[in-house]
C-alpha cells in the first residue's frame, strides 16, 4: 500500500510528557503497519531533527509528525508555523494531539496550517481507539508524498 | 408683581401692537393724507369764498357758497379736530402700554440676568463683529482669571486676546463656528498655578433672528471636572474588570489543558495497569484501581462544567431575535428518548419571542426541563412551561410535579457543585443549575424556585422583553474579548 514499502513509516513525536510518549509509542508500536517512533521533547530539539543538524545529522525524514502544543521554550505553535513555512518541510503531515480543548489552540493550530487537530481523552480506551484512528487514517488510508531522500 | 404687568400688556387692544409694527406707519400716512386733503379743501373753500365775497359785486350765489364753504371748512376742522382728540387718546393709551411693556420687559430682564447670574456655568455672547453682548459674573471671574482681564461688553475679543498664549485664533475660529450657525461643544482643561486641572464642556450655539440668521453667539462652559474624575474611576475599574476577566479566560485555559495532563496520566496508566496485570493483582488491587480511575473521571467532569460555566460569559454571543416557541420545541425533540423512556407529559402555553442569546436560552431550557425529567417522583412526570408578561420582562415557569426541594435548600441548588443526593441516587456534577443562574444573569433576569418536597417544583425566571431588552446595554462582563 505504501510508496516506501519495505522501510518502516517514520514518525516523530514532539512531546514533552514521558507518559505522554509512553504511551503513544506503546500503542503505536503495536500498529500493523511497520514504524518508526522518534521523540523529541522540545521545539528547539525538533527543528534541530527535522533540518538534520546535530545531534541529528543521521536523522531520516519523518512521514508523519505527531505534535504536541504546550512543550517548554519553543512550543508547539511556533514549531508548526515554523514546518509549515519551510519549503522542504511543508508537505510533511503534522497531526497536532494534545490535551488542550480550548477553542482558540483548535483554530490556531488550522490558521497554522495543521493537517488535522485531536484532544487526548481522559479515558484510555478512547485514547487507544483514537491512536489506532490515527494509524488506520495518516498511515494506511492517505497517500503520503514520496520522500524525498 | 410681573404677573399683573404681564396680563396688561396682553389685554392691550391690538392696535397698540399694529402702532408699534410696520402697520403702523401705515396708519401714519392715511392719518397725514386726511389731515393734508382736509387742509387742502379748507384753502380752497377760503379761496373761492373770498373771491366771490370780495367781488365788485357779491352776489348771492357768491354768498351762499361762501357760507356753505365756512360751513364745510369748520364741519372739517371739527372733525379733524375730533380725530386729532381721539389720536391723542389713543397715543396716550399706547404710551401707558408701552411704560408698562417697557417695565415687563425691565423685569423679564432682570429674571433673566438673575437665572444667568445664579448658574454655576460661565456664558457669554458675542456679536457679529466679535464683540461681548453679554457675560455672566462667573465668565468674567473664569476669563480674567485665565486671560488676565475682565471681558468688557463692546470690546472685542481680538481686542482682548492678544496674548499668543491665549491662542487667540482658535478662540476666534470657535466663536466663528457658532456666528456660522453650527451648535457644537468641546472639552478644554485648565491648568491652575498649583498645577490642579479643572476640564470644561463648552457648548456654542449660534442666536439668531426670526428668519433664522445668526446675529450672535453664546457660549455655556460648564466646569466637568467632577463628571471626569468619576469618567477616570470607571475607566480604571473597566481596566481592572478586563485583567480580572483576561485572568479568568487564562484559568479557563488552564483547567483545559494544564489541569486534564496530569489527569489524563493518571487515569491512563491506572487503566493501563488493569489492562496490563490483570488476574496478576488481587480483587482489592482492582477495586483501588477503579476509585482511582473513577476519580480521575469526575475530576475531568468537573473540570469540563467549570470550563462550561466559565464559558457562559466568554463564548456567550449578541442577542438576537428569539422565538422560545421553538427552542423548546427543539430542545423537547432532543430530550425526546428520555421523555418518552419515562412517560412525561410535557405542557406548553404560549411562549413569547425575545432579544436574547439563543443557544444560551435553549441550555436554559434543555437544563430545566431535563432536571425535571431527572428528579421525577413516583408519578409519570407532567411538566408544564408557561411565561406572562409583566411590566418590562417576561415571567417563565417551570413546573414539574417531581420530587420537590426542601425550601431551606431552594437557594443553595444554585451554587455550582451543591448536589442535594448521592452521585448513585442521581447522577451528574451539579452545574445544571448554576448554569441557569449564570444564563439567566447574563440576560439581566432572576432565577428561583417555589416548592414543597414530594409536592414538585416550580422554577421561575424572568428575561427582559424585547423592546426593553434593546433599551438596556448588553451586560457581557466587560470585553471578555478585549
Amino acid at each position: 500500500m505504501r510508496v516506501t514499502s519495505g522501510s518502516p513509516i517514520e514518525i516523530l513525536l514532539i512531546e514533552d510528557n514521558p507518559g505522554d510518549v509512553e504511551l503513544t509509542r506503546d500503542m503505536v508500536e503495536k500498529s500493523k503497519v511497520r514504524n518508526v517512533v522518534n521523540n523529541v521533547s522540545d521545539g528547539i530539539q525538533a527543528m534541530a531533527y527535522l533540518r538534520r543538524k546535530a545531534p541529528y545529522g543521521n536523522a531520516k525524514r519523518p512521514d508523519l509528525i505527531l505534535l504536541d502544543l504546550n512543550l517548554p521554550g519553543k512550543d508547539g505553535r511556533a514549531i508548526l508555523s515554523e514546518i509549515k513555512e519551510d519549503a522542504q518541510l511543508k508537505d510533511i503531515p503534522v497531526v497536532v494531539l494534545t490535551s488542550s480543548e480550548a477553542e482558540t489552540d483548535v483554530l490556531r493550530s488550522y490558521q497554522l496550517h495543521a493537517n488535522c487537530y485531536i484532544s487526548k481523552p481522559v479515558d484510555l480506551a478512547k485514547f487507544t481507539n483514537i491512536i489506532r484512528s490515527i494509524e488506520d487514517f495518516w498511515l494506511t488510508v492517505v497517500k503520503l508524498p514520496r520522500r524525498s531522500c | 408683581m410681573t404677573k399683573n404687568y404681564h396680563s396688561l400688556l396682553l389685554s392691550a387692544p391690538k392696535w397698540i401692537t399694529h402702532l408699534a409694527s410696520d402697520h403702523g406707519a401705515g396708519i401714519r400716512n392715511k392719518q397725514q393724507l386726511f389731515w393734508i386733503s382736509g387742509a387742502f379743501l379748507t384753502l380752497l373753500c377760503v379761496l373761492i369764498a373770498g373771491y366771490l365775497h370780495f367781488r365788485p359785486r357779491p352776489s348771492t350765489l357768491g354768498i351762499m357758497l361762501c357760507d356753505s364753504a365756512s360751513v364745510v371748512c369748520l364741519m372739517t376742522l371739527s372733525i379733524s379736530s375730533f380725530r386729532l382728540r381721539k389720536e391723542i387718546e389713543k397715543r396716550k393709551t399706547a404710551q401707558y402700554y408701552l411704560r408698562l411693556a417697557y417695565a415687563a420687559l425691565e423685569l423679564g430682564n432682570r429674571h433673566l440676568n438673575g437665572i444667568l447670574e445664579s448658574t454655576p456655568d460661565a456664558i457669554a455672547a458675542v456679536d457679529l463683529e466679535l464683540q461681548w453682548v453679554a457675560c455672566n459674573a462667573k465668565y468674567s471671574t473664569d476669563f480674567k482669571q485665565k486671560h488676565g482681564v475682565h471681558p468688557e461688553i463692546g470690546a472685542g475679543l481680538d481686542e482682548v486676546l492678544t496674548n499668543p498664549a491665549d491662542q487667540p485664533g482658535q478662540a476666534i475660529a470657535l466663536w466663528r463656528r457658532a456666528l456660522a450657525g453650527e451648535i457644537f461643544s468641546i472639552t478644554d482643561v485648565h491648568k491652575d498655578a498649583s498645577g490642579a486641572e479643572t476640564f470644561y464642556e463648552i457648548r456654542y450655539y449660534p442666536i439668531t433672528d426670526r428668519e433664522g440668521t445668526p446675529i450672535a453667539a453664546c457660549q455655556i462652559a460648564r466646569d466637568i471636572s467632577e463628571r471626569k474624575r468619576y469618567e477616570n474611576i470607571l475607566l480604571r475599574q473597566s481596566d481592572e474588570l478586563r485583567r480580572s476577566n483576561a485572568e479568568l479566560e487564562q484559568f479557563a485555559y488552564v483547567a483545559s489543558h494544564d489541569l486534564q495532563e496530569p489527569l489524563r496520566m493518571v487515569a491512563s496508566y491506572m487503566q493501563l495497569l488493569s489492562e496490563r496485570y490483570n488476574g496478576q493483582l488481587d480483587a482489592k488491587a482492582d477495586k483501588y484501581i477503579a476509585y482511582a480511575v473513577d476519580g480521575a473521571r469526575r475530576m475531568q467532569m468537573l473540570i469540563n462544567d467549570l470550563l462550561a460555566l466559565s464559558r457562559v460569559n466568554s463564548r456567550g454571543s449578541e442577542p438576537s431575535s428569539v422565538d422560545c416557541q421553538k427552542v423548546v420545541r427543539q430542545v423537547l425533540h432532543d430530550l425526546e428518548p428520555t421523555i418518552r423512556d419515562c412517560n412525561a407529559i410535557v405542557e406548553v402555553a404560549a411562549l413569547p419571542t425575545l432579544l436574547a442569546d439563543e443557544q444560551q436560552i435553549a441550555q436554559l431550557f434543555q437544563n430545566l426541563i431535563g432536571n425535571a425529567l431527572k428528579f421525577r417522583g413516583e408519578h409519570s412526570p407532567l411538566i408544564q412551561l408557561s411565561a406572562e408578561s409583566e411590566e418590562g420582562h417576561w415571567l417563565f415557569r417551570v413546573r414539574d410535579n417531581g420530587i420537590g426541594i426542601e425550601p431551606e435548600y431552594a437557594e443553595r441548588i444554585f451554587v455550582i457543585f451543591q448536589r442535594l443526593h448521592s452521585r448513585e441516587k442521581y447522577s451528574g456534577t451539579g452545574i445544571g443549575l448554576a448554569i441557569c443562574k449564570k444564563i439567566v444573569e447574563r440576560h439581566q433576569g432572576r432565577i428561583w424556585v417555589e416548592s414543597q418536597p414530594g409536592a414538585g417544583a416550580t422554577f421561575l425566571f424572568t428575561l427582559p422583553s424585547a423592546v426593553n431588552r434593546a433599551q438596556t446595554q448588553w451586560q457581557e462582563a466587560a470585553a471578555t474579548c478585549a
